[in-house]
């Protein structure tokens, strides 16, 4: 069922940025999620992927959590990304990487003294993206795909460092903290949980869980707020009931 | 171990690799951003490490007691070597079978244990929104809007939501920022200049 959903200024205010790169930009994929949290942000991840398909951007999927490389699998066959794209060329797969702020930091610094293969045991210098991308500096664009871990490790070692910009799409328990840093303009925009993931496939023209998952979310909060009504109602009755026992 | 080096050297070994680190982000000398970026290199195979040592710990827990039968071990021993065995058998993560065990059952599984938090939730906000003093009424006003005003039925306020979040949520937020990161300061001066050891073991006499 289709809800009119209004785009949130976050959601709008990204997605401009994305609309102003070049064909050929250069975008860091970070999935630091799990898959308890995919429901809410992995449909952020495959929009993002398909956007950037058709805007001719080339792919770095990288991930600090030790979930993360099984769920870029999952978001490259969502996307089919193999046949959509050359691995190579549009694509590389670098994985897990340990360390969390220091594994991040090594990263930014030289991507090729702390990275020898890829996912797949590719050397990383023989892939032909790879040979112009050195740094942080060489990247237009993180996309951080995250339920938590590795926001502030990408913001203060990366974006704070090197100025790459920085896209969040968050859970909405931790959008509530990527905010500020967007009124700040230190993120360029901000998928708020499943929400902004809806908002976010509406903006690229696709449709997926985040655009289907809005009903069921819409019934849940409506649920919670009848549970907070009952709740009220029952606690003020049993009061009269009893008055001096509170 | 003498006190020289159960001590002092440790903390003059912190204090040198931090004050290093600290130098080599203020400065552009090649050899200072050559040893941090060594440094930085090595804490990351040192996580690494440590992410293989936990796992050993844990299978050395659970498989003496799945061994006397607790089927919990049983489980948890089971679930870790599936998809290990899977990857020697198949000698790749990115094998149909290992795909297919990850996103049918990992991948659903997962999930569907985070989603019983929502009924936990819910018999939470049961109780803790009961409006007693004119605080839990603020909060139980905010909460409402929030949970309203960010889903489609609620776009009517999301005006109002957007005014929470950009101007009560940021607020409040930059202040707690604000001070953890002076907090953070102030106890990473202390662990390099060697005033606070509690990461250091007790030494007898101490």
């Amino acid at each position: 069922m289709k809800l009119p959903l209004e785009i949130s200024p976050e959601t709008q205010k990204g997605f401009e940025f994305l609309e102003s790169l070049p064909k050929g930009s250069v975008i860091l994929m970070c999935y630091d999620y799990s898959t308890s949290g995919m429901a809410e942000i992995h449909p952020s991840a495959d929009a993002m992927v398909q956007y950037g398909m058709r805007r001719g951007f080339k792919f770095i999927m990288i991930s600090t959590w030790d979930a993360g490389p099984q769920l870029i699998e999952w978001s490259l066959q969502d996307v089919n990304a193999y046949q959509k794209m050359k691995y190579g060329e549009d694509f590389v797969n670098i994985g897990y990487i340990p360390g969390a702020s220091a594994g991040v930091a090594a990263f930014a610094k030289d991507i090729h003294a702390f990275i020898k293969v890829d996912y797949y045991g590719n050397n990383l210098k023989d892939l032909p993206m790879m040979k112009t991308i050195t740094s942080a500096k060489d990247i237009n664009l993180i996309f951080h795909i995250t339920t938590g871990g590795g926001f502030t490790d990408w913001l203060y070692f990366v974006q704070g460092v090197y100025g790459t910009p920085m896209y969040s799409a968050a859970v909405a328990s931790m959008a509530t903290q990527a905010i500020p840093y967007f009124k700040s303009g230190q993120i360029v925009g901000v998928n708020n949980g499943l929400r902004g993931s809806a908002e976010f496939e509406m903006l690229t023209g696709t449709y997926g869980f985040g655009q289907g998952g809005m009903s069921s979310q819409s019934f849940a909060h409506v649920w919670a707020v009848i549970v907070i009504i009952i709740g009220n109602v029952l606690f003020y009755m049993s009061k009269r009931r009893r008055p001096g026992n509170d | 171990m003498s006190v020289v080096l159960r001590k002092y050297a440790p903390m003059a070994l912190l204090g040198f690799l931090g004050f290093l680190m600290v130098a080599s982000y203020f400065s552009t000398i090649e050899i200072l951003g050559y040893f941090s970026r060594e440094l930085q290199n090595w804490s990351s195979i040192i996580s690494a490490i440590a992410l293989g040592f936990a796992a050993f710990i844990l299978l050395r827990q659970h498989v003496p007691r799945s061994l006397k039968g607790n089927i919990y071990s049983i489980a948890l021993v089971g679930s870790m070597g599936l998809l290990p065995i899977l990857y020697l058998i198949t000698g790749s993560t990115v094998s149909f079978q290992y795909n297919w065990v990850y996103q049918t059952w990992v991948g659903r599984l997962d999930p569907s244990m985070y989603s019983l938090v929502a009924f936990s939730i819910i018999s939470g906000l049961y109780r803790a929104f009961r409006v007693r003093n004119i605080d839990s009424l603020l909060l139980l006003v905010t909460a409402i809007i929030l949970l309203i005003g960010q889903v489609p039925v609620g776009g009517v306020l999301k005006p109002v939501v957007n005014w929470f979040l950009d101007v009560l949520n940021t607020g409040g937020y930059r202040g707690v920022q604000l001070g953890i990161g002076i907090g953070l300061f102030a106890y990473a001066l202390r662990l390099l200049i060697g005033i606070e050891r509690t990461w250091l073991s007790e030494l007898k006499g101490e």
